[in-house]
């Protein structure tokens, strides 16, 4: 009996890595009953330490779970915002962001307000009689400037609710904000935070490009319209001026930035030639249609009507049932026959000038812009202009033109060059004023076309 | 008896956090680092009900399994829910033309994980 004890003594000693030591045979039954004793005590602890690990493992687990809940949380949520097409319909997207969201941040209730560049997004889910306090009250704050985050535990401006608000703001804009109201179950976390956070800075950047885009494009539109205004524009210039024995005529029309509706016309009419020039109110597509509409009419018009006077009044009744209020054309209508006859009708346009030998005088006519008076009894002024004389038009861009200062050319430094034309060619001569006004003008920017011309009559 | 998914993923911290996810719903998880791994417990007479795959292993890739699956009469049945981390539009079409029964891009929310387990094999 005591051989067997021995044995199994000798077998626990070997467990725990020892040799038995001597003992006497009557105390082999106590030291079994020890080592048992012993044996217990810790396998108990063991137990005891599994089971904590075993707890850590699965808090660890659940930890990382989490993570990996929000992990793909953002990746898909960065995916939704990603997608780039225009228009962007945010609506669309923060549903789809919001059905992803739920599951990394069980939410009772969602209020999310912003005001894109294309939308007002109200978008409300949830309890409404709670949403709508949770709205009324932040809608007293104004802008959010920071997380707000409520605790359901203590009674706060919003009653007892737990609460969970992040701004969409980025440096550029304030865009609203997304709040979450009430969990599943247990209380909004630092983590809930941190998620929210991050997928408001998410939306702010892709409403940040959204905005950036739509600039662009609109910068891009009016590019075109722009282009499109310039080749109507200059399509409606006559490519070759008439010329008869005694009369040249030189004309250039150079466009602004923005552009505007300057316009000449020149050719045969009544035993004469008829140039116009003329300025159409507004500038881009809308004025050099309406500028087209104008010399369509004009060209028209004067095939029956043979009277200058009658002409300008017919084409102001026709301006007028077409114009809307804000539209009208300053124009000046000159009549030169080849005895040296000049005819002239200024519909609200400045005054043109003679100029011969180095001495110059202004001719003015009164009316009033075309398009706005209908019936109305235009002046016609007839002036004798001697031979070897210039007559010269011109739109408001010349007298208008600023440089750098932001002083204007105005009339007297236009009349000095008149003095000092210094040629017989109306061509040499309208390239004169026209550099004259560009040197000057030089390296600022010009709001209005530039048109002048010029008719010589030897 | 509780259903039994099989997964086969060579991403240790993936298959744990799959594996836990799957147990605390209460199905039955059998293991499987490749793609080889799965086929030779199927042949041992593993019977999943349902098989998540993930598609770059190494040794047997997710796609090969797919294919072998889809070949036989024992196992043709096995609903598989493919997981690829490509997340190309081209990998989900392939998955999809194999057989898969619905694709699934990492990082995939383990909620959804769930979810989707659900709505092919039911409740554990």
């Amino acid at each position: 009996m005591h051989e067997e004890l021995r044995g199994v003594l000798e077998r626990l000693c070997a467990l725990a890595g020892k040799e038995l030591p001597e003992i006497a045979d009557e105390e082999v039954p106590q030291k079994v009953e020890e080592c048992l004793e012993f044996v217990e005590k810790e396998l108990k602890e063991y137990s005891k330490q599994l089971e904590e690990y075993s707890m850590m493992m699965e808090a660890h687990l659940e930890e990382l779970t989490r993570t990996y809940e929000e992990l793909a949380t953002l990746f898909e949520v960065n995916k939704i915002l990603g997608e780039f097409e225009y228009p962007y319909k945010t609506l669309e997207r923060v549903k789809r962001i919001l059905g992803i969201l739920k599951n990394a941040i069980p939410f009772k209730g969602v209020v999310i307000k912003l005001k894109t560049p294309d939308e007002e997004i109200d978008y409300r889910e949830g309890e409404s009689e709670i949403l709508q306090k949770v709205v009324e009250k932040l809608e007293e704050k104004g802008e959010i400037q920071s997380v707000i985050l409520v605790d359901s535990l203590k009674e706060s401006e919003f009653g007892r609710m737990n609460l969970l608000v992040v701004p969409v703001r980025s440096p550029r804009s304030y865009w609203g904000y997304i709040a979450l109201v009430e969990k599943e179950e247990g209380i909004f976390t630092a983590a809930d935070r941190k998620m929210i956070e991050s997928v408001a800075q998410q939306v702010s950047s892709a409403l940040d490009r959204v905005a950036f885009m739509k600039d662009e494009i609109e910068r891009q539109r009016m590019k075109e319209q722009l282009e499109i205004a310039k080749n109507i524009q200059m399509s409606l210039f006559p490519k070759v001026l008439p010329k008869s024995d005694r009369i040249t005529v030189a004309a250039s029309s150079t466009p602004a930035i923005h552009v505007g509706g300057d316009y000449y016309d020149a050719f045969e009419y009544a035993g004469g030639i008829l140039a116009v020039v003329a300025d159409v109110s507004g500038k881009g597509v809308p004025a050099a249609l309406l500028m087209s509409s104008a010399r369509a009419a004009l060209r028209s018009m004067s095939k029956t009507i043979k009277d200058l006077k009658k002409l300008i009044y017919e084409l102001n009744n026709m301006l007028c049932e077409d114009l809307t209020e804000d539209r009208f054309i300053t124009m000046v209508a000159m009549l030169i026959t080849d005895d040296g006859k000049l005819t002239i009708v200024n519909a609200g346009h400045d005054p043109i000038y003679v100029v011969k030998d180095g001495s110059f005088w202004s001719v003015e006519a009164e009316g009033v812009p075309l398009g706005i008076l209908p019936d109305f009894d235009y002046e016609d002024k007839v002036v004798d202009v001697p031979p070897g004389s210039f007559v010269v038009a011109y739109t408001d861009g010349v007298p208008e033109a600023r440089n750098v200062e932001g002083e204007e050319f105005g009339f007297e430094r236009l009349e000095e060059v008149l003095k000092n034309l210094d040629t017989d060619d109306p061509e040499k001569a309208m390239l004169k004023i026209k550099n004259s006004v560009f040197e000057f003008s030089r390296g600022a920017p010009q709001h209005d076309d530039t048109t002048i011309m010029v008719i010589r009559y030897s | 008896m509780a259903k039994l998914v099989m997964l086969v993923d060579d991403s240790d911290v993936l298959r744990k956090i799959t594996v836990f996810n799957l147990k605390k719903h209460g199905y039955e998880v059998v293991e499987a680092t490749n793609g080889e791994e799965a086929i030779q417990k199927l042949s041992e007479g593993v019977k999943p009900d349902l098989m998540l795959l993930d598609i770059m292993m190494p040794k047997m890739d997710g796609f090969t399994v797919l294919k072998k699956l889809k070949e036989s009469d024992e196992w043709k049945d096995i609903p598989v829910i493919v997981l690829t981390a490509k997340g190309g539009e081209e990998d989900e079409q392939t998955a999809l033309s194999l057989g898969a029964t619905k694709v699934m891009t990492k990082p995939f929310s383990p909620v959804q994980l769930i979810q989707e387990v659900k709505k092919v094999i039911g409740d554990a």
